[in-house]
């Protein structure tokens, strides 16, 4: 089946609550329940569905088998490795229940692992708010040459996008509205660093920052921290970023490299529930690693 | 005692062209069940005839001077044929007659070497008589029951394989679109061929490629025109596999414009398509081109495919398969062509492309492919060869060049792919727009064949949304004037809403035929973000009466212009759902079901199930249908559109799924057979009552009017941007 929404089945679920009234009660209670049901049905149980429909992940849900996640990546068969590599960034793969994949970005893998965004699944929600974003990463040693004669293939690059709205368009058709706040890290000359915001694939530059042009090979690591308001970036424990005006906390959190790898060594995200105050970590499942 | 000449000269008459006549006769029919030895029977009779007379020949010309060994070889030959008689009494009778007379063919060729010294045309009888012999040994093996033979020598296999894209085209046709069987005559034919970067590798959904797009484009935008987009790409196509594919599989079709966009699998590393170590695809394609040709020739095939040539195939030709590599070097096998194809090469197929363009009278049109994050056009053609080619063959032949570089180049910094040459969703629709200006707007040869082929070019180019992004500082200090009017209003009227970063904005402006002036100052409080997005698009169509729109006796109206097409097997082989003009099926074969929110019409969800394929899915139908019952937009419920496309029978439950079909207000009757099956219904319509028809024919349903959809057309002249 191949469909752009999912319901939760919720007319099987009122069968079964139908047929626990009809054995448990008796036939008074039965009428009662019998008039209360299209009630039930039309006031209250429909709109709450037609509500969580609008609300409806727009990423692909997690595969439902898991088991390869289970065992140590060095038990595994060579296919169920690939299977596991292939789900996420380029050389870096990262936990489905964790980081999923928008359903109009869904892709044949066949041999190649597509560049496109993973999504932090519980940005999703409207009340999760992000933290901190910590990454601990290198990209693959390449020259200077190389990137400007092949950027198809040298372009060492990631985008960590924050504070994202996407709405769905119809089948084929461009989306509603597909925003984002990133920042890009790029080693390449042709390709400037900062703070950026995007618009349906098209980027504007809100801060250009040339420290933070990086060489392909070193090993970084980059904190974004988010506060009411403001957002500041760290490179190697060094401020070199600081942009204020907007609340970033809320909205969809990706993450993105270009086809150039970047071995990710530590990926740590903290964030919260404002409904709730909870606290929530996401550490990087390297499976293997 | 010496026996009389006058006997044996009877006798050798008998052997030498009596035997072969009755054996060959009698066996005839048997062997033609197992294999075609008739053929062969007749000129092998032939032969020996021939052959028989020789000898007889021979004996009158020697006055019997070997009387002793004709004596003892006519002796042997009776008791053979005795022996063989008698033996076929008792068994599968033609194999040993047949055995037999191997045997007896074999002691005359045996004596026609003994003492033929006067035989003038030695060599030829000798010839003959092993020809002969080699017939009868392929009588023999043709007398052998398929079961006893190793499989090697009983399948024949072709001298060159078939070119795989061409079974894959009958197999599996093109991505996402069949030709359709109802199209007007008129209906322009374009298809996009390439390598995986058309065929739309790794999209999940073929309406994301540069192919569908310009096919949804063309619908939206040329009015009262039919064109069909097919996706011919294959995966791994260099331009040789477009050249013989266009030959081999795409004539029939009649295109009227062939768009090609390859180079770079041509300069990938070789070997290529056809794994031909050393050769460049030119090269094994001219080979092929030859080993096609000449396995379809009839005496080849009949050659081929005699069991003699198959034992011949298998002991001989396959054993110097494996020989062949320990006796050489082994260095040709390491030793690839550097590309598949060279840029001169490259010049060649695309020339022999052209030369077919003229021949078949179709248009091509060449697409630079391009590269993930590429360098502007005229630096790339300072160092891509093969873009070169491409230049110098579009001028040469006076054919539209698309030029997807440019506008990819100006987007460097965006992800428009999914890996350094497959474009994602963005990228196909970058490809695509470029490809529809070029052909209606920037080509003028283009346009010119367009024209010739019954496009009007005077229709002005018309949406129904239009999108733009600005930077913010710009448009903080600047006011936007557009000319903007809705051509196809008549009798009614529609209005103009405008969108900041998704938010209406304003109240909605009266749209009219004629071109009206609009000013767009963007409100601080929607300059949130940097850049801007504006977009436009014609909103609720004012209409006298509500009519048409009604969904037949279900109490409901649609809010908007529905066309429901389906298309079983054999009755156009399509589906289509379209709501105001903009299609939403999934386009896959089974069940297509559309949902529209019942107050705003818009879409809320589309799903396919191919059932064709597995009961499964005819199982996650039902579940999909019934779940749409308590689903609500503002109260309403929804409208449901069902369209089947090839076949809506097979794997179906047939019971549950009319029980779910009812429950939209469908009849419960489902379609038969490759039949086709249309409903627009309403979850919790009595049964009956929706909008419903089905049967061996084409189906069509229309909910609305069309006009008041045209209406919703929009025209935009940019004065102030």
């Amino acid at each position: 089946m191949t469909t752009s929404w999912r319901h939760p089945g919720a007319f099987g679920c009122m069968i079964g609550w139908y047929r626990d009234i009809a054995s448990n009660f008796k036939p008074g209670a039965f009428t009662v329940a019998f008039l209360l049901l299209p009630f039930l049905t039309d006031y209250l149980l429909a709109p709450c569905l037609a509500q969580s429909d609008s609300e409806r992940s727009v990423l692909l849900p997690v595969p439902t088998n898991l088991s390869n996640y289970q065992r140590p990546f060095d038990e595994l068969s060579r296919l169920a490795q690939w299977r596991i590599m292939i789900h996420g960034l380029r050389d870096a793969p990262l936990d489905p229940r964790v980081w999923g994949i928008r359903v109009v970005d869904r892709s044949e893998n066949r041999q190649l692992v597509p560049m496109r965004p993973f999504f932090l699944r519980a940005s999703e929600q409207a009340d999760f708010q992000l933290d901190k974003v910590l990454i601990d990463f290198k990209f693959r040693r390449v020259g200077k040459g190389m990137m400007h004669r092949r950027p198809d293939t040298y372009t060492p690059m990631i985008d960590i996008g924050f504070s994202g709205v996407y709405k769905k368009g119809a089948p084929g058709e461009r989306a509603l509205k597909d925003s984002s706040y990133l920042v890009r890290l790029s080693g390449s000359p042709l390709f400037d660093s900062g703070l950026f915001y995007s618009s349906h694939g098209k980027l504007a530059p809100i801060i250009v920052e040339e420290q933070l042009n990086l060489e392909a090979g070193d090993n970084y690591r980059v904190e974004l921290l988010f506060d009411k308001n403001q957002l500041r970036l760290l490179l190697n424990n060094q401020e070199l970023l600081v942009h204020s005006g907007k609340d970033f906390r809320t909205g969809l959190v990706s993450l993105t490299t270009d086809w150039h790898p970047a071995k990710i060594e530590k990926l740590h995200l903290t964030g919260s529930l404002s409904s709730t105050g909870e606290s929530v970590v996401f550490e990087y499942s390297k499976a293997k690693q | 005692m010496t026996p009389k000449v006058g006997l044996l000269k009877t006798l050798l008459y008998i052997i030498a062209l009596g035997l072969p006549l009755l054996v060959f006769i009698v066996p005839l029919p048997i062997a033609d069940s197992y294999y075609h030895g008739w053929r062969l029977g007749v000129l092998a009779f032939v032969l020996y005839t021939i052959i028989g007379a020789g000898i007889f020949g021979s004996f009158l010309a020697r006055n019997l001077s070997s009387e002793t060994l004709l004596r003892s070889f006519a002796t042997t030959s009776l008791v053979l044929l005795l022996l063989v008689v008698l033996l076929s009494l008792f068994f599968d009778w033609e194999l040993p007659f047949a055995l037999g007379f191997v045997l007896l063919w074999f002691g005359i060729f045996l004596f026609s070497l003994v003492d033929n010294s006067r035989i003038r045309i030695r060599g030829l009888m000798t010839f003959l008589i092993a020809l002969a012999i080699l017939c009868s040994f392929e009588l023999t093996l043709s007398a052998i029951p398929e079961r006893y033979l190793i499989d090697q020598v009983v399948v024949v296999p072709p001298l060159a394989e078939r070119e795989r894209s061409e079974a894959l085209y009958e197999q599996k046709g093109f991505r996402g679109e069949r030709p359709c069987t109802d199209c007007s005559e008129q209906a322009i034919r374009i298809f996009t061929m390439g390598g995986s970067s058309t065929y739309g590798i790794p999209l999940y959904y073929s309406t994301g490629t540069y192919s569908s797009v310009l096919g949804r484009m063309l619908e939206e935008r040329r009015v009262g025109e039919s064109f069909e987009v097919f996706n011919a790409g294959i995966a791994g196509h260099g331009i040789i596999q477009v050249l013989h594919s266009i030959e081999a599989s795409i004539i029939e079709h009649k295109p009227d414009i062939i768009s090609i966009m390859s180079w770079f699998n041509d300069s990938a590393p070789g070997p290529g398509w056809w794994g031909v170590h050393g050769k460049s695809d030119r090269d094994a394609y001219i080979q092929l081109r030859v080993l096609w040709t000449l396995q379809n020739w009839w005496l080849y095939q009949q050659i081929h495919s005699t069991r003699a040539y198959g034992l011949f195939r298998f002991y001989v030709l396959r054993s110097w398969e494996h020989l062949a590599p320990l006796l050489s070097s082994g260095k040709e096998e390491g030793k690839g062509h550097p590309t598949r194809i060279s840029p001169k090469e490259f010049r060649w197929a695309l020339e022999e492309v052209m030369k077919l363009g003229k021949e078949h009278d179709f248009l091509p049109v060449l697409i630079l492919e391009p590269l993930h994050r590429t360098h502007p056009v005229e630096k790339m053609l300072e160092k891509n060869r093969y873009y070169q080619v491409i230049f110098d063959v579009s001028k040469k032949y006076n054919v539209p060049l698309v030029d997807t570089v440019t506008p990819m180049s100006k987007r460097q910094d965006q992800w428009l792919f999914y890996d350094f040459i497959h474009p994602n969703l963005d990228g196909h629709r970058l490809i695509a727009e470029e490809l529809y200006d070029t052909l209606l707007t920037k080509s003028k040869v283009a346009r010119d064949f367009l024209h010739s082929r019954g496009v009007n070019l005077d229709l002005p180019e018309l949406k129904r949304h239009y999108h733009y992004q600005f930077e913010s500082d710009k448009l903080a200090h600047s006011t936007l004037e557009f000319n903007i009017r809705a051509p196809y209003l008549a009798e009614f009227s529609t209005l103009l809403n405008f969108y900041v970063n998704g938010e209406i904005i304003g109240e909605p402006k009266t749209l009219s035929s004629k071109f009206q002036q609009f000013k767009l100052a963007i409100p601080e409080q929607a300059l949130k973000t940097p850049i801007v997005d504006i977009a436009f698009e014609a909103g609720a169509v004012q209409t006298a009466g509500m009519e048409p729109y009604k969904l037949r006796d279900t109490d409901r109206y649609s809010p908007v212009h529905l066309e429901v097409k389906s298309g079983g097997k054999d009755y156009g082989w399509t589906v289509q759902v379209e709501a105001n003009g903009k299609r939403l099926d999934p386009k896959t074969r089974g069940y297509n079901v559309v949902v529209l929110g019942g107050d705003s019409g818009k879409y809320l969800s589309s799903a396919a199930f191919d059932t064709f394929s597995s009961p499964e899915q005819s199982i996650k139908l039902i579940e999909y249908l019934e779940s749409l019952s308590s689903f609500t937009e503002n109260g309403e419920p929804p409208i449901v559109i069902i369209a089947v496309h090839t076949d809506g029978f097979h794997n179906v439950d047939s019971e549950l799924l009319s029980q779910a079909v009812e429950k939209l207000g469908g009849s419960g009757k489902l379609p038969g057979p490759f039949e086709s099956y249309a409903l627009i219904g309403v979850p919790g319509a009595a049964p009956g009552t929706a909008i419903e028809e089905l049967g061996p024919r084409l189906v069509e349903l229309s909910v609305g009017s069309e006009e008041i959809t045209r209406a919703k057309l929009l025209e935009v002249q940019e004065i102030n941007f």
